[in-house]
């Protein structure tokens, strides 16, 4: 079997997508949104659209990491175990992965903890995404919702993608001038 | 012993030349060879009512001092600003930080006033260096940085390092805001859920093998870099010594004439000095005088307050032992012969009245007040200058000594000794007003004025009341016992000539 046929279609891809954009974005504007009322005191609109930019350009980078994540993962299992049911079990995989690294980051900050205990945190990590990622394949009504969830969600990568690329454009025309 | 023939005497003459031109520490370039160079060494929170130079009991200063001997001294220097915004801006741009509005943490200066700087007005007949080892001070020089033809990034010099805002130097500020001011800020959560996530993983990895050799340790060694000197909230470690190294290097890279603004993030918290300078003072039963705590202060103990105070001095005494081998160097390779070195603070640090650091409101002395010793070309006896000057002094005198016309919208004078004269019937200011907007009124803010040896403060916004505190710094150096009464002419006097200026430029900015 080749490599290409055990990538996940395309149209499988989008909705695990649109679910990490949700997380991987909104995190970052959720802070944002925080931050905004410093940022106004004192800084003028134009320079909080560059910083803007900036954060959009990161999330788009590792919104694509989250997602090469999990296809490579798609592509290592088993495809009755992955791929055939990959937007349930990749969506589910991958919040579940990502709520869990938010929830460690809200609990720790200094770069020690980060060496040290994140390795040990990691494994218990991964043993629950998978369980619920294969919790979700196998319960039929499961599976159903988040698919269904999923597929509703790509209408934000209607508006994550252009935002991003346009930053990412931004960012590199501020730094070439 | 041999004799010396013509042709020997005539073989060493012509090399005298050519020793001479090598031995040259830096190559002068042929624009503007007379004018002096500048080295402004801004140390960030150092306070001189914890300087031995300024007769603080601990001797933390001895190569202030020895400096001293060949600069001029001003005992009753103060910064504009509270904390390291306002203070840096008051100093690049001459204006009070009511008039500059870089009033925020990390704030910067409005687009109305980025050409108000000392780099542009200086100009480019000189080679005009800028490095902010505090971030705040970088986000100023970030919006400057059209005006400076070497911009180093607040990472150069450092052991570990690992800046967002770096890699994207060119845009500064915005990048720094972004990366460092944001997504990778140490001391919450990451903002950036998965690079966050590698970034502070990366970075807990590169501490490991941090040296901290000669810092104190704790039991868990894999926290040792904790002792180091560092930020707590931007990924910069590093050793003093490297720094100065790096500086001394840098300045011999420049062309003469030169200005090297150099903001030095130590002895800014968190206090890191080496253990010897720790032993130093921990046995030497010196006890502060004390204070009654103040309602907006943290209420922490006299115990906790003078075990920081301890950590700060021992602090200061490691920086002055640098600064001494940074001041043998220049003066070994003859570059003070030519050059203004100018050592000052942005802002003081308090140990005082419940408050460890300068994040408050408060206008006390401790917090305000800071060195500023000025060792001119060829200086070779001590001057001593009591009257009280303001950090927006230091623009109009840089100004003077480098041949360039004082704006008119500078709102210092010439410090006494460079052409300006010793009054202390002049007012200065100090303004903090962080929780306001730059753009918009100045509604909560605290305020001093200093005028005959007085000192008013006034608090706005801060309680249900507005109230003023009014000290004799003559009599009562430590602001024990406030004066302040509203039938009392001198407190009358003043408590209009504040509210005069500070209503006159406490409306929303204007373009």
């Amino acid at each position: 079997m080749t490599i290409k046929n055990r990538l996940p279609a395309l149209s499988q891809v989008y909705p695990v997508y649109a679910i990490i954009v949700i997380l991987v974005y909104g995190w970052t504007i959720y802070w944002a949104l925080w931050k905004l009322p410093s940022w106004l005191n004192f800084l003028p609109l134009g320079e909080i659209g560059a910083i803007f930019c900036y954060l959009m350009a990161t999330n788009l980078m590792e919104s694509l990491l989250a997602l090469l994540g999990v296809v490579i993962v798609s592509m290592i299992l088993p495809q009755k175990w992955f791929r055939e049911v990959f937007v349930s079990r990749g969506s589910i995989l991958v919040a579940t992965m990502l709520v869990s690294i938010m929830v460690f980051e809200y609990h720790f900050d200094k770069p020690a903890d980060y060496f040290n205990l994140f390795p040990l945190y990691l494994p218990w990590m991964l043993i629950l995404a998978f369980f619920l990622a294969f919790l979700a394949g196998w319960i039929h009504i499961v599976r159903k919702a988040v698919e269904a969830f999923a597929d509703n969600a790509v209408i934000f990568l209607f508006l994550s993608l252009p935002v991003s690329l346009l930053s990412v454009m931004v960012v590199i025309f501020r730094n070439l001038v | 012993m041999a004799s010396l023939s013509r042709r020997d005497f005539l073989k060493l003459a012509a090399m005298v030349p050519a020793a001479l031109a090598f031995s040259q520490p830096i190559a002068p370039s042929s624009p503007g060879m007379s004018s002096p160079n500048i080295i402004m060494l801004v140390f960030d929170a150092m306070s001189a009512d914890n300087l031995s130079l300024y007769g603080y009991p601990r001797k933390t200063t001895s190569n202030f001092e020895r400096l001293a001997q060949r600069a001029t001294v001003y005992h009753s220097h103060y910064s504009a600003g509270s904390f390291t915004t306002s203070g840096t801006a008051s100093l690049l741009t001459g204006l009070y930080p009511w008039t500059h509005r870089a009033i925020d943490e990390g704030g910067q200066v409005p687009p109305a006033f980025m050409d108000k700087n000392i780099f542009s007005l200086i100009g480019k007949s000189y080679d005009r260096a800028g490095f902010g080892q505090n971030i705040w001070a970088e986000l100023l020089l970030g919006e400057f940085q059209s005006n400076l033809d070497v911009h180093l990034p607040p990472s150069a010099f450092s052991m570990r390092e690992q800046l967002g805002g770096a890699e994207f130097q060119k845009d500064s500020p915005v990048s720094y805001y972004a990366y460092d001011d944001f997504l990778y800020r140490l001391g919450d959560a990451p903002r950036s859920v998965i690079l966050g996530l590698l970034d502070r993983f990366l970075f807990g990895y590169r501490l490991r093998s941090i040296p901290t050799d000669g810092y104190p340790s704790n039991n868990r060694s894999t926290e040792n870099y904790l002792f180091i000197p560092h930020s707590d909230n931007y990924k910069i470690y590093y050793r003093l010594e490297d720094v100065f190294h790096g500086l001394l290097s840098q300045i011999r890279q420049l062309k003469q004439p030169f200005f090297a603004y150099f903001h030095l993030w130590s002895p800014h918290a968190p206090y890191t000095p080496r253990q010897e300078f720790i032993e130093a003072f921990k046995q030497d039963g010196f006890s502060p005088t004390k204070k009654p705590k103040h309602p907006l202060g943290d209420q922490l103990s006299v115990e906790t307050m003078n075990y920081a105070r301890l950590l700060y001095d021992a602090y200061i005494a490691n920086v002055d032992s640098e600064l001494g081998k940074f001041f043998d160097e220049l003066a070994t390779t003859g570059i003070l012969d030519m050059t203004y070195l100018i050592l000052t603070s942005d802002h003081g640090e308090m140990f005082e009245r419940g408050i460890i650091g300068h994040e408050n409101p408060l206008m006390y002395d401790a917090g305000l007040h800071v060195p500023l010793v000025i060792s001119a070309p060829g200086q070779e006896s001590r001057s001593d200058i009591y009257s009280q000057t303001n950090s927006v002094d230091v623009l109009p005198t840089l100004l003077k000594i480098t041949g360039r016309e004082i704006p008119a919208w500078a709102e210092g004078q010439l410090l006494p000794g460079f052409g300006g004269v010793e009054d202390n019937s002049r007012p200065t200011f100090t303004v903090d007003a962080k929780l306001c907007s730059s753009f918009g009124k100045l509604s909560i803010a605290s305020m001093a004025m200093r005028k005959n040896g007085y000192k008013l403060s006034y608090y706005l916004g801060y309680g249900k009341t507005n109230w003023f505190e009014l000290y004799d710094l003559q009599s009562d150096p430590q602001e024990l016992t406030n004066l302040f009464k509203d039938d009392d002419p001198t407190s009358k006097a003043m408590k209009d000539e504040l509210l005069t200026a500070f209503n006159k430029n406490s409306g929303p900015l204007q373009d």
